[in-house]
């Protein structure tokens, strides 16, 4: 019952074998160095500095991002043009007729949308790799829990408390030193 | 070509929607940033004409057989238009919280009505569709959104606790159920669900051949919704990231997002197993889905309740209820019947309800007193009756009491399962109510039975006004429950009948 599963096996059976064959081939025919030069990372001559576990600053992460935006949009693209170009080519009246226009505007949309992002990008500066003095500093966004009426009826008790504790420690000191 | 335009008219609530998230983007723009409050007054009269556009779609949709079915992969019919509806609903109501949540920044914060738009939006895919794609780019869309929801409070270390756990979480159970999805397609060549109920290679078929890879397909789906709805394998995430995420998001993880979730199961289940005129073999295995749902259910709500008994925090607490909430619906479902499906639908309506207003009672007293501590709340309770008598409301709906609509529902749910020989979960349900009136009256007691505070309570009117809104609606959905009713029929029969 699980016959039409055999090909998956084969499949897999198939790219695992030759996976590991070329590697058997390889260890055969390769010449065995084990100069120093032949250990390093990059054996092109780049010497390696550091490890790759760092810190990494938090805007390659946007760029990444932004890179993703566009590469979805060329990847959408592609299809796209092949299709608006057959629905015009259509041989014949009405032939794929109207669906060259409905598919440009869907196009247009798409693209208005992608810019959008971009725009977005752009106005909140993310696209300025070196930030300038006049951009804003960073604020870290925590909530605003000392606006509330409560957190400031409590810290005028603490410092009215705090108060009659200094007054009461300036009364026993001046009745000390009267002792 | 033409098709295609003639269908437009069909998603028009999903093209309202997208064209309202373009403009609360660029508007955000336009304003940079200064201001957000205009954004969201913006998104709340944006969802005003969506809700429009979808009362005008229920309407339209008439009888139950009225379903379409647009560009081969969204079902519009009155089940997806009863879930965008709450969507749109809570949605407001959470944007509502934002623009009333005193902790909240006043500039720079437009993306949050952009994310929660465009969580809703996913939502909206992710209930109307049979497509197992589509599903999960629209459960995807409203994942990706919530993510970053959580942790909108980025300086804030349980916020950005919240994001990252919710994150690892949900990453794992997206490629679980990815997993699920890509074995089912192998198996019946198609990621349509009414073909897989129906076509040439339908699961039915497979299941008298080889049991095993269904099974394990399906049980992999079922666990990635599992994790959205937080039903008790996988529900590690809800009590953090409900605790950590501004209250505003756990209001909307809490409800909508949960209710999303059950949307998609209860299409994924009901149109593989509870079709009409379903052959033996179809029955049989629905009937072991159910049977697997039941002990998942029973799980569920007592470890939900349980767990929520130490709770101190109130969001903590909630979000134990809401676990346990979870289980209460998934025994409606594990009747496999229509009369229990119906009693789940309208235990979500209920839920939307009360859960919305007991986290805007959360989001006021923490923007009173700064923290969601039940410990807090104490002898408050006389000092703003318009906000804690509505909340009263609220717990004697979550436990289940009358005369709230939670109890019409808890009695529905109880009902079907007597009917359709679940006796023993009924009685555990009935069980799990008794510990929940504990913990729920915690907070009553807390509020009413302390010795009264001397502090006064200056919290906001207009939250409080839609407290009492969602309050005054808990009770007359529980007195009147004929509309609501006739609302969760019409839904479930036209997930029977479908678009075919």
């Amino acid at each position: 019952m699980y016959f039409d599963y055999f090909t998956v096996l084969v499949f897999a059976s198939v790219g695992l074998a030759f996976v590991f064959a070329n590697l058997l081939i390889a260890s055969v025919l390769r010449p065995q160095r084990t100069q120093d030069e032949g250990l390093e990372t990059y054996e092109c001559g780049e010497v390696t500095i550091g490890e790759a576990w760092i810190q990494f600053d938090i805007r390659y992460y946007t760029v990444a991002l932004v890179y993703v935006v566009f590469a979805v949009e060329i990847a959408f693209l592609f299809p796209w043009a092949i299709v608006l170009k057959e629905a015009y080519a259509g041989t014949g009246a009405g032939a794929g007729a109207g669906i060259g226009i409905f598919a440009l505007i869907e196009g247009v949309i798409f693209l208005a949308v992608l810019a959008l992002g971009l725009a977005y990008v752009w106005a909140k500066g993310d696209l300025d790799w070196v930030l300038t003095y006049s951009a804003q500093p960073y604020q870290p966004a925590g909530r605003e829990s000392s606006n509330l009426p409560l957190v400031q009826e409590l810290e005028k008790e603490q410092e009215r408390l705090a108060e009659e504790r200094k007054k009461a420690a300036a009364a026993a000191a001046s009745s000390e030193a009267a002792a | 070509m033409s098709n295609y335009l003639q269908s437009l008219p069909s998603i028009a609530p999903e093209i309202a929607m997208t064209v309202l998230l373009c403009a609360v983007l660029v508007v955000d723009l336009l304003l940079k940033g200064r201001d957000s409050r205009k954004v969201g007054y913006l998104t709340l009269g944006g969802l005003g004409v969506v809700a429009w556009l979808l009362l005008g779609q229920w309407g339209e949709l008439g009888s139950a057989g009225a379903a379409k079915r647009v560009f081969g992969m969204i079902d519009i019919d009155r089940f997806s238009t009863f879930f965008k509806l709450f969507t749109v609903g809570s949605l407001a109501a959470v944007v509502l919280f934002v623009l009333l949540d005193r902790r909240e920044r006043r500039h720079g914060i437009g993306e949050y009505y952009l994310l929660l738009l465009g969580a809703g939006l996913g939502i909206f895919f992710m209930v109307s569709t049979s497509n197992l794609l589509l599903l999960m780019l629209g459960l995807e869309l409203l994942s990706l959104a919530s993510y970053s929801l959580a942790g909108f409070h980025k300086g804030d270390k349980r916020s950005a606790e919240a994001a990252m756990k919710y994150v690892v979480f949900g990453g794992l159970s997206a490629g679980v159920m990815l997993y699920g999805i890509s074995l089912l397609y192998g198996i019946t060549g198609t990621i349509d669900l009414t073909e897989m109920a129906s076509g040439p290679h339908s699961l039915a078929a497979q299941f008298s051949s080889g049991p095993v890879p269904v099974a394990v397909a399906i049980v992999l789906v079922l666990a990635g919704f599992a994790y959205k709805v937080s039903v008790v394998p996988f529900h590690f995430w809800t009590p953090d990231v409900y605790e950590g995420a501004p209250t505003p998001v756990t209001s909307f993880l809490a409800v909508a997002s949960k209710a999303a979730g059950f949307a998609a199961l209860l299409r994924f289940v009901g149109k593989l197993f509870l079709v009409d005129g379903a052959d033996g073999a179809v029955q049989q295995y629905g009937a072991r889905i159910g049977a697997l749902l039941a002990i998942l259910s029973a799980l569920t709500m007592t470890l939900g309740n349980l767990a929520a008994l130490r709770q101190s925090s109130m969001k903590r607490m909630l979000a134990y209820s809401s676990i346990a909430h979870a289980g209460y619906v998934l025994m409606g479902m594990a009747t496999m019947e229509s009369s229990g499906w119906n009693a789940a639908m309208f235990y979500l309506a209920a839920y939307y309800l009360m859960n919305l207003g007991a986290f805007g009672f959360v989001l006021y007293f923490e923007s009173v007193t700064g923290s969601d501590d039940i410990a807090s709340l104490k002898g408050l309770g006389a000092k703003a009756l318009w906000v804690t008598v509505p909340m009263v409301v609220f717990l004697v709906s979550l436990t289940g009491l009358p005369p709230t609509v939670g109890f019409t529902g808890k009695y529905m749910l109880f009902v079907a399962g007597v009917d359709n020989g679940l006796l023993w979960l009924s009685l555990v349900m009935a069980l799990n109510s008794v510990v929940s009136l504990f913990y729920y009256f915690r907070i009553v007691k807390a509020l009413f039975l302390a010795e009264p505070a001397e502090r006064s309570m200056p919290g906001q009117s207009a939250l409080a006004g839609s407290i009492f809104v969602l309050a005054v609606l808990t009770v007359l959905f529980g007195l009147y429950i004929a509309p609501l009713q006739a609302w969760c029929d019409a839904s479930v029969e036209s997930l029977r009948l479908g678009a075919g």
